[in-house]
């Protein structure tokens, strides 16, 4: 399956998967729209393009063979700071914004190109500092504190 | 004389210290952005949103309007000097711009896309002081069934006019609509789509979905690609143009400004339609057409002053009828929201130092501009020079800050991250996020005037026909999507009539 009839079809599935819940809320009536109304009415359109869009793919697909959409790039790149990113959501209200950050700039700064170890450390020490003193300090920000108390 | 008191309102205003101050860092961190390939104005002042909260309107609006059109200006640095446009309004300036460049005529190129970026984005300004106040005049006779229609209608030509499949860019903005629709109803109260989920009942906000979608997202997509930049190593000596470079460009930049400021009051329109359509008029118009691509200055004067004069142009709608036209006035829009105020007919009347300040503001920004963007141009040439590997973690750091310091929720945090996982897989699959957001903002406002209509009409949809400014916007939009869908169905006949033959 290629990528454009791939796509149609998350799409119809989402579409279906709202027009459900939309229906489950309350469509009213026209003359008093329930809360579902435009949401299902939105969610069939999306549905009907996404056949559209589907059956448009499929026939082009016979006349074009397109390459695969990851291929030769760093995608794995991509799920790892993906990833991280999460985890760092989790963790920053546990481990406090400098040791999280700290933690996450140095895998960040690691993983975008191999450098000497002492460069990415000292590269997300001072980031995380510069922009500890900038947006707590300076700009008010509310950071979340740490077991350590920072 | 009454445009007169209001600009002596709008110089008030404007050169209050405060304002100034704001119109400075917003044209600097536009011109920023604008030069460093990463993150484009929408991120950056998704990015700045919640540093406005605790300042005035006045100055946020103004700062914000300063990162839009300070972008403008900063994208053709990195045209011309790197052959990587950095904002989507300056690629096709990197033709023209990056040939100049290799002929050792980068001062020229980059000196005539300040002027005509400064005259494009100056006489946009003058044009939105003297439209914007008739049409928001017009706009008061506005009710529900004409706001429905216009925003309808809004969308279609954003999708019509976008880069890709029209279909895609419609199934975009429909899933924009149902993003929008997450929290409580408008009318009744009761939430929608929250999934018992607490920090969504107030609907999904709008930073983390812009910052996810064009911030992280496209940081995404830089990281998965081996990027190597490298700056034109020539000296930049005089940024000057000569006469015969003057000569050769002014009707290009007058052309420019024209045609920018009207395909940015249109919804969809905006700056890279403005550069594009430019190139190629110039192109058409031109005595000698084989010399663009070549070097030719025309082709960096015409889209660089067009795609700063529909920055002022995208202002009108926003400001006279409360419709934002593109994503960045999306973003503008959001930003009135938070601060309590609609934009729209009654606006000019209700806030004009508000209204007249952004206005006078904006000639200011424009000046700023010029004197950054001119003289210093050496140090944003050694902007250009920070590492990928440096700027990308900064970049998803600013986001993160940023997303947090909304509401302090780690909610926001991994819905922005979750956004630009969504964002990235859009860009590979080849949607694109700004029906999506404009959808998105417009979505509350399209469902109540949608329901107060059917209110209004005992639920007859006759409504949107049978009154003339609904129907006619109507209308223009049924037209729109049939000429999208005609070349397609003579297509098929045509391959048709091939088989059967």
């Amino acid at each position: 399956m290629n990528a454009d009839k791939a796509g149609s079809l998350f799409w119809l599935l989402v579409a279906i998967v709202v027009a459900v819940g939309a229906f489950r809320l309350g469509l009213g009536n026209v003359r008093a729209p329930g809360i579902g109304f435009m949401p299902f009415g939105a969610a069939v359109l999306l549905g009907l393009l996404s056949i559209i869009s589907f059956l448009r793919a499929a026939a082009k697909e016979k006349a074009l063979k397109s390459a695969p959409l990851f291929r030769g790039t760093l995608w794995l790149r991509v799920v790892f700071v993906f990833v991280a990113l999460l985890a760092y959501a989790q963790a920053i209200p546990l481990g406090g914004y400098n040791i999280t950050t700290f933690l996450l700039m140095t895998f960040l700064f690691w993983i975008m190109e191999r450098q000497k170890v002492w460069k990415v450390v000292l590269y997300a020490l001072l980031t995380t500092v510069i922009t500890y003193y900038v947006f707590s300090k300076w700009l008010n920000c509310q950071f979340p504190i740490g077991p350590l108390g920072f | 004389m009454e445009t007169f008191n209001n600009l002596y309102l709008g110089f008030h205003v404007a050169l209050m210290p405060v304002n100034l101050f704001f119109c400075f860092i917003g044209v600097v961190i536009g011109t920023l952005v604008g030069v460093l390939p990463g993150i484009g104005p929408v991120g950056a002042m998704a990015l700045l949103l919640p540093a406005t909260f605790g300042v005035s309107l006045d100055s946020s609006l103004i700062m914000l309007a300063g990162i839009y059109y300070g972008a403008m200006y900063g994208g053709s640095t990195t045209s011309i000097l790197v052959n990587i446009p950095g904002e989507a309004a300056s690629v096709i300036t990197c033709i023209d711009g990056y040939q100049m460049a290799r002929q050792g005529r980068a001062g020229p190129a980059l000196g005539i896309s300040a002027i005509g970026s400064f005259i494009g984005g100056t006489l946009s300004v003058i044009g939105l002081m003297f439209i914007a106040k008739p049409l928001a005049n017009a706009a008061l006779r506005f009710g529900p069934p004409e706001y429905f229609a216009l925003m309808c209608t809004g969308l279609i030509i954003l999708t019509y006019l976008t880069q890709g499949s029209m279909i895609r860019a419609l199934m975009m903005a429909l899933v924009g609509i149902l993003l929008g629709s997450i929290g409580l109803d408008i009318i009744m109260g009761l939430p929608r789509f929250t999934f018992g989920i607490n920090e969504l009942t107030d609907g999904v906000g709008i930073i983390p979905l812009v910052m996810g979608l064009f911030g992280i997202a496209e940081v995404f997509s830089n990281i998965e690609a081996v990027i190597k930049r490298e700056v034109f190593k020539a000296e930049i000596k005089n940024i000057w143009p000569s006469l015969k470079d003057y000569a050769q460009s002014k009707w290009a930049i007058l052309r420019g400004s024209v045609l920018g400021f009207f395909l940015g009051i249109l919804p969809g329109g905006g700056a890279i339609l403005a550069s594009f359509l430019s190139y190629g008029i110039e192109k058409k118009l031109a005595k000698e057409p084989e010399r663009f691509g070549k070097g030719a200055i025309e082709g960096v004067a015409g889209p660089e002053t067009a795609n700063n004069a529909a920055a002022g142009g995208s202002m009108i709608p926003l400001l006279s009828l409360g419709i934002p036209p593109n994503v960045v006035m999306a973003m503008l829009f959001s930003a009135f929201i938070i601060h309590g105020v609609t934009p729209g007919p009654m606006f000019m009347n209700t806030s004009p130092g508000i209204f007249w300040g952004l206005v006078v503001s904006m000639y200011m920004g424009n000046v700023m501009l010029v004197l950054l963007n001119l003289p210093l141009i050496g140090i944003w040439v050694q902007v250009l020079k920070i590492p990928y590997r440096i700027l990308m973690p900064l970049i998803l750091l600013f986001c993160l800050i940023g997303a947090y310091s909304v509401t302090n929720s780690t909610f926001d945090v991994a819905l922005m991250i979750f956004f630009g996982g969504v964002g990235y897989l859009m860009r590979k699959f080849g949607y694109e996020g700004a029906p999506l957001v404009l959808a998105f903002v417009m979505g509350p406002l399209l469902e109540q005037n949608l329901r107060q209509s059917l209110l209004i009409s005992g639920g007859s949809f006759a409504i949107f026909i049978t009154r003339p400014i609904s129907g006619v916007t109507l209308g223009i939009a049924f037209l729109l999507l049939l000429s999208n869908i005609f070349p397609y169905i003579k297509r098929r006949r045509q391959e048709y009539k091939k088989f059967e033959e």
